[in-house]
């Protein structure tokens, strides 16, 4: 009878003693597995946030470099050209030769001017978006491109923060740029609309429908490619291209305000 | 054996509804639901029921080791279970042939499914925290399903242990613990065939 209580006593003991070791082992997973995830997703942002970081540190070095440029290209080339048209217009224009340096010397003028803005959109942080790809356009229509511009203007307002718009800008540019050499396009538009929180711009043209990734010639272009991608991640946006169905390609950029 | 009735109705009201594995689950839950009927049938006549438990042992530990094989994501997971049916199904033979015969009850085969059971369950829970991507273990069937098996072999291990002797002693208190335990069981299954569904 001893033996059996001992038995009985054993049998219980160790029964309770496995369903609390169970029960115990079950909430000690579920609590382990919780602190373990929130750890991971906490070194994970932190990952993000460093590699934000150094994509906005280059960016920025590549954008101070430009300004750097502009500004030279402005005020000591930009000078000395302003310098040299000032004495040609006091020399006598029926000498020959001296009406083509005019105009070849007003011409240099004028793209060292163009490639200045270029390198430094001024136009961008004085007048926003909308008039900074006014004018970008209209300085390429010289260029015999025809272009089509669209955007929605209601309620449009400066809703990014100056080196953001410049980096969205800056896409557009190199995407443009990507266009005019590769895509054999006769007419791009560019849409630009802002709803839901998000601005979206779809540039579209009526070219060979070759999308960037698909020049497989060692260019500086898969560079242009990667500063695309890098200036979207750092506005935290998207872009996704995609081959028309009649003719030519689209993109379409989207950045969270 | 009314507690098995539950997985049986869950799994029937939801059964197209129902995931692959957990249509496995019902059928396997409705096979067992037939043999406890008859096990309790045969009992009712006194007559000798063992060789059905038998078939239930060997019918469990399949089905278990085929819920694991499905659900683990590690090879080596997979490749522990197969080793383990085979050294199950080996030792089962040779304990039929030289131990326990069809008309005892296999108390050394259910703590040896016992003992692989709860290293399965324990394995499974390491294939899960090796894994990428965060789940929340309360809507999980499969973690429900685990948690099941772990509570149910842990707390009749010793049951199986000492079922000889608590049989002997005609002690037939102890094995109100099974039956709570196998309710237990059964609800997890209800449970889980429940959650399964695709909504």
């Amino acid at each position: 009878m001893d033996e059996q209580e001992n038995i009985g006593f054993v049998v219980l003991m160790g029964t309770a003693g496995m369903m609390i070791l169970a029960i115990a082992v079950v909430i000690f997973f579920i609590i382990y597995q919780r602190r373990m995830f929130a750890k991971q997703n906490l070194i994970n942002e932190m990952k993000i946030e460093t590699q934000q970081k150094l994509i906005k540190a280059e960016i920025d070095a590549k954008e101070r470099e430009q300004l750097r440029i502009s500004q030279e290209l402005h005020d000591d080339i930009g000078a000395s050209l302003s310098s040299m048209r000032f004495i040609l217009n006091s020399i006598d224009l029926s000498i020959e030769g001296v009406p083509e340096l005019a105009e070849s010397l007003a011409k240099t003028t004028q793209r060292v001017r163009q490639i200045s803005n270029d390198l430094q959109p001024h136009v961008l942080f004085e007048l926003g978006m909308k008039e900074a790809i006014k004018n970008y356009i209209e300085r390429l229509r010289l260029v015999s491109i025809k272009f089509t511009f669209t955007f929605d203007t209601e309620d449009y307002t400066r809703v990014l923060l100056n080196d953001e718009q410049l980096a969205v800008f800056r896409v557009m540019q190199e995407l443009i740029n990507n266009i005019m050499k590769h895509a054999d396009a006769k007419n791009v538009w560019i849409d630009l609309k802002r709803s839901n929180g998000i601005m979206t711009i779809v540039i579209q043209d009526d070219g060979n429908g070759i999308l960037p990734e698909q020049n497989t010639r060692r260019s500086p272009d898969s560079l242009g490619l990667k500063n695309i991608q890098s200036r979207m991640e750092y506005v935290k946006g998207t872009i996704s291209r995609e081959q028309n169905s009649d003719k030519g390609s689209t993109v379409t950029l989207q950045i969270p305000l | 054996m009314l507690s098995g009735l539950a997985p049986v109705l869950a799994g029937a009201i939801f059964f197209r509804r129902l995931p692959r594995m957990f249509k496995f689950l019902f059928i396997y839950a409705f096979i067992v639901f037939l043999n406890d009927i008859a096990v309790y049938s045969m009992a009712s006549m006194h007559l000798n029921n063992m060789a059905l438990i038998h078939f239930y042992t060997f019918l469990e530990f399949t089905f278990i080791s085929f819920v694991y094989y499905q659900i683990a994501m590690k090879k080596w997971f997979k490749v522990i279970v197969l080793i383990a049916a085979i050294f199950f199904y080996l030792f089962s033979i040779l304990n039929l042939v030289f131990l326990e015969s069809l008309d005892a009850f296999n108390s050394i085969q259910s703590y040896v499914e016992g003992i692989v059971i709860l290293i399965y369950t324990l394995l499974y829970f390491g294939d899960l925290l090796s894994r990428d991507v965060f789940i929340y273990l309360e809507r999980s069937p499969l973690f429900w399903l685990n948690c099941g098996f772990l509570v149910y072999f842990a707390g009749t291990f010793f049951l199986f242990i000492f079922n000889t002797e608590l049989t002997r002693s005609s002690e037939g208190g102890y094995w109100i613990l099974h039956a709570i335990l196998y309710i237990w069981l059964n609800l997890i299954y209800a449970v889980s065939l429940w959650m399964s569904r695709k909504t």
